[in-house]
């Protein structure tokens, strides 16, 4: 099977500061892969470098190919058709990826419409709020009436997490990149928005390209992992053996960090 | 005890209870862990603690006096005694001071005698910093080397109890660690309070723990207890909801 997303020596620089350094890497349709690094490592870089959301300032050199279309140099028009098509993120913050004046209900079909028209079938008001509606109940929100009229501040973190995977759904993408999307969320919210994330990636069969600091959490909803040190991939692997058997010398220390405030908590839990 | 608590109630308005009947002590060098999600009240818990509002109801008691925020006598003696290390190292060290200022601010303002550079030196000491730290100014150093600092500030006036709130919530993983570590040292010489949503950290860290939820107390005791075997729901939940590493 061919890749969906292929990048290939990925150097992305800022002025004279190099943020990612020869990166490459391959998901495939359906494959869940998680990015694992500390603040500065360039994971959120590579994720809009993907999409193709870096400001001009910023420098990328290299291949990033999206299903099949190449991203590096590529025009805006081309693009917007690959984005929500071919991927759409999830962002960390709720908040400020939603449009504070817009109702919710609009928000989603925002992206619904654009669907509709990319697929060219009838782009009816009521196809629209049916699609929107589908969506609410997909994302498992309560009450989807008082949601579709609601404006992002009068919902909570995690329903504003679970408006933006709707709008994310909703572009029915190949590929969905989640850029630390329970971060900002309780604990308890967390586990339920993983637990929805891994549902809606298994049922829809999307590629998720997860990027997160937290190694147990990426550990729950992916099969692979890279992790990146300073804009450089040190370790690559399928989880259990890069997490069971850490190859790199800051893989290892990532790790025992973690496994450390894991065996504080003894042996309840999942 | 060095700290009481008893039926403290606490409301930012009327309508409004953040805090409802909560009661918990703090004895000397047992360190305790005060758990809870966004809105539990645990930063409100905090402020409380730290004399900054005064309970709706309810008494705060400090060894045999009540804790009087309108006395100044008393607070002098107070902040004396408990120092505060807040979440955000970037906002919570003054920009345009050296380090040197920044730590010894606690010795000005409690007017405490003695010589206030061999006081930082060895607060700077006791964090792990070198002493050239000093005449540096907050940006030159990283978020872990800036929670030092303010560990340093907190300490250097030899206070009883440390108040964290979330010291550890804005650092990376390997620096994480490193300045939970720094907390254990220095738990042996005083009784600290850490206010944390995160339990792997409590965890790490406290002998006791307190869990919150919406502004009352739902289980409280010996941290081993209560990970072994949580008899509250909302602790039952808050623990099979931390995800773990694989086996």
């Amino acid at each position: 099977m061919t890749a969906l997303l292929t990048i290939q020596g990925l150097d992305i620089r800022a002025g004279d500061k190099p943020l990612v350094s020869g990166l490459s890497l391959s998901i495939r349709p359906g494959e869940r892969i998680g990015l694992i690094g500390e603040s500065g490592s360039g994971k959120s870089m590579t994720a809009m470098a993907a999409t193709g959301l870096l400001p001009t300032s910023i420098r990328v050199t290299g291949s990033i190919e999206l299903d099949g279309q190449q991203v590096v140099g590529a025009p805006d028009k081309t693009m917007n058709r690959l984005r929500g098509a071919a991927a759409a993120v999830v962002f960390q913050e709720p908040l400020t990826a939603l449009d504070p004046l817009m109702k919710i209900g609009r928000q989603i079909a925002e992206p619904v419409r654009r669907r509709l028209e990319r697929e060219g079938g009838k782009v009816s008001k009521d196809a629209i709020s049916r699609e929107v509606r589908d969506l609410i109940d997909k994302v498992a929100l309560p009450q989807p009436e008082r949601i579709i009229n609601s404006y992002p501040h009068e919902v909570s973190g995690g329903q504003r997490q679970r408006v933006a995977i709707a709008m994310a759904l909703a572009c029915r993408p190949k590929l969905l990149i989640a850029d630390e999307p329970t971060t900002a969320l309780d604990v308890t919210t967390q586990a339920e928005i993983l637990k929805l994330l891994d549902q809606l990636v298994r049922e829809t069969g999307m590629a998720l390209l997860f990027i997160s600091h937290d190694l147990p959490v990426v550990s729950q909803v992916v099969e692979r992992v890279i992790v990146l040190k300073n804009g450089v991939a040190v370790e690559e692997g399928a989880v259990n053996t890069v997490f069971g058997n850490p190859q790199h010398v800051y893989t290892r220390s990532l790790v025992e960090a973690a496994r450390l405030f894991d065996e504080a908590l003894g042996a309840t839990g999942s | 005890m060095i700290l009481d608590l008893q039926n403290v109630s606490f409301g930012y308005s009327r309508q409004q209870t953040t805090l409802n009947n909560v009661s918990l002590s703090v004895r000397p060098g047992v360190s305790v862990g005060l758990v809870g999600e966004s809105g539990s009240g645990k930063t409100t818990l905090l402020r409380l603690m730290l004399g900054l509002v005064r309970p709706t109801s309810g008494t705060i008691r400090f060894g045999d006096q009540n804790l009087d925020p309108g006395n100044g006598t008393f607070m002098q003696r107070y902040r004396r005694s408990v120092q505060p290390v807040f979440q955000d190292p970037y906002s919570s060290l003054d920009p345009r001071q050296r380090v040197v200022d920044i730590i010894a601010e606690p010795l000005r303002s409690l007017r405490i005698p003695g010589d206030r550079t061999q006081a930082v030196a060895d607060a700077l000491e006791a964090v792990g910093l070198p002493l050239d730290a000093m005449r540096r100014y907050p940006h030159e150093f990283s978020g872990g080397q800036r929670q030092r600092i303010a560990i340093a500030r907190a300490i250097v006036a030899g206070p009883q109890i440390v108040l964290a709130d979330e010291a550890v919530s804005a650092l990376d993983l390997s620096t994480r660690i490193r300045i939970v570590e720094l907390f254990k040292t220095l738990s042996e010489k005083l009784t600290l309070v850490f206010v944390s949503h995160d339990l792997g950290v409590v965890a790490a860290l406290c002998e006791e723990m307190v869990i919150l939820e919406r502004g009352q107390v739902v289980e409280s005791g010996k941290t081993r207890d209560i990970l072994a075997s949580p008899t509250h729901p909302y602790t039952q939940r808050l623990l099979a909801s931390i995800p773990r590493m694989p086996a």
